[in-house]
């Protein structure tokens, strides 16, 4: 069978939306299993699918992470209570003394099983504890990821695309009510030897240095000095690792516009 | 690409692993569950459901089966369908057209999030958003999309193909910080 006619039957975005045959689908996976091509398109469908499902996402309210939290905790301590025997009777008709017996012998279950679960525990436990002192050293830089995204997330940051109309595309966010500007390095590649990556804001329609790019920083994100009545920002790329002032040759402009 | 250290905690029912599945995809999960029932309340439900079959069921996934947002992404539309399945919901949708289905920026009632990535989004033409609303969120076939829209079959399964490379050539140039922050989110 012809593979590439396979990739692009259509089969395949059918079998990640979900809208497959029985048939169908066992015949994707089977192929899948055997062909990594196969198995990198499905991929790539998957993701193109998520990325507009995260392009597209709404906050949602700030409680609802630790209700489902609370909601789960309740869920993994309490342990199952076994239904009830036979059927209810009328009140009247209830022996007291087996209500007792029933409550000791349910008292008794749950002291049983509590110590149950507690060596089940113990190897997840040990596994937790170990997950948790590798997490810890990773710690600080998830708190830095974390302010990068609640920056992102507010609504008066706003996205400037800096591009040369041919294959720049890279991002500058700026807020001017918190008063931070952050560079988004990811759509920068490595600059030609001996040329060095200089930022610019454009204010009054004359530029204004805002530093040399750090292609060092973290996850690809560099702070800048907040320019106050910013129109556009730039990239430019210079011979001198300092920079200069006023830039020499530009590869990338954008207009902030609202 | 997936974070596996996640997927295993996942997997063993971390409860920690919930939480990062929250701070990566929640968003992204309730947008599309809002479109399903419309108003907030009902999501808001819909998504805690959502996460806490997550966590119940996390020792079923494995990557052989996709995607772990795949795999999300269908318990949470699955959850949704099934809310808009009460007679109460169905009564009160029965006004509803087909505007409410295509995601809009700058709709009150959804408050979008305002990131640069939204811009990518609206370069994609609206017949396409609309199919990949209809057939990949709300789970529409696409004979019930061919339905609902009035546009003939085959033209839907055409359009369908193109919308999703449109989507990844739009994703696959973009220096989307997003995508890159939820990578990095996962990676420590």
């Amino acid at each position: 069978m012809d593979i590439q006619s396979f990739i692009q039957s259509g089969l395949l975005e059918t079998y990640v939306l979900g809208q497959c045959t029985a048939d169908e689908r066992a015949i994707v996976e089977r192929i899948a299993a055997e062909q990594p091509s196969v198995q990198a398109e499905l991929a790539a469908i998957e993701q193109a699918l998520e990325s507009y499902a995260l392009a597209t996402a709404v906050s949602p309210p700030p409680a609802l992470k630790e209700r489902i939290m609370d909601t789960i905790d309740q869920q993994g301590q309490m342990p199952s209570i076994p239904p009830p025997a036979g059927k209810p009777r009328s009140a009247s008709n209830l022996p007291y003394q087996a209500l007792a017996l029933g409550f000791a012998l349910l008292a008794a279950f749950f002291w049983y099983r509590q110590k149950e679960i507690r060596s089940e525990n113990a190897p997840v436990q040990q596994s937790r504890d170990s997950l948790q002192r590798q997490l810890f050293a990773c710690g600080e830089r998830s708190e830095q990821l974390r302010q990068i995204a609640t920056f992102l997330r507010d609504p008066d940051t706003k996205a400037v695309k800096m591009t040369d109309g041919k294959e720049y595309a890279i991002y500058m966010y700026h807020n001017v009510i918190r008063a931070e500007t952050n560079l988004d390095l990811s759509g920068l590649g490595v600059p030609d030897p001996g040329k060095y990556y200089q930022i610019w804001a454009i204010v009054a329609g004359k530029p204004l240095s805002l530093g040399m790019v750090n292609k060092n920083a973290l996850a690809s994100w560099q702070k800048v000095d907040f320019p106050k009545d910013a129109e556009a920002f730039a990239i430019s790329a210079e011979n001198n690792p300092n920079g200069n002032p006023t830039p020499s040759v530009v590869i990338a402009i954008g207009k902030l516009v609202g | 690409m997936q974070d596996h250290l996640l997927i295993t905690r996942l997997q063993q029912q971390d409860r920690t692993a919930v939480g990062a599945l929250y701070d990566a995809y929640g968003g992204a999960l309730y947008g599309v569950v809002l479109r399903i029932v419309q108003t907030q309340e009902l999501a808001q439900q819909v998504l805690q459901d959502t996460f806490v079959k997550a966590w119940r069921n996390g020792a079923q996934y494995d990557t052989s089966k996709g995607r772990l947002f795949t795999w999300l992404l269908n318990i949470a539309r699955n959850t949704a369908i099934d809310a808009t399945r009460t007679a109460h919901f169905q009564n009160s949708r029965k006004t509803d057209g087909l505007d409410n289905l295509v995601y809009k920026p700058g709709n009150e009632a959804l408050n979008p999030d305002h990131i640069g990535v939204r811009e990518i989004v609206e370069r994609l033409d609206e017949k396409y958003r609309l199919l990949i609303e209809l057939i990949y969120f709300k789970g529409y076939t696409q004979e019930e999309a061919a339905e609902e829209t009035g546009i003939p079959l085959g033209t839907i399964k055409t359009r369908l193909r193109y919308a999703i490379s449109e989507l990844r050539t739009v994703f696959g140039k973009s220096s989307a910080a997003v995508m890159l922050l939820a990578e990095a989110l996962f990676r420590c």
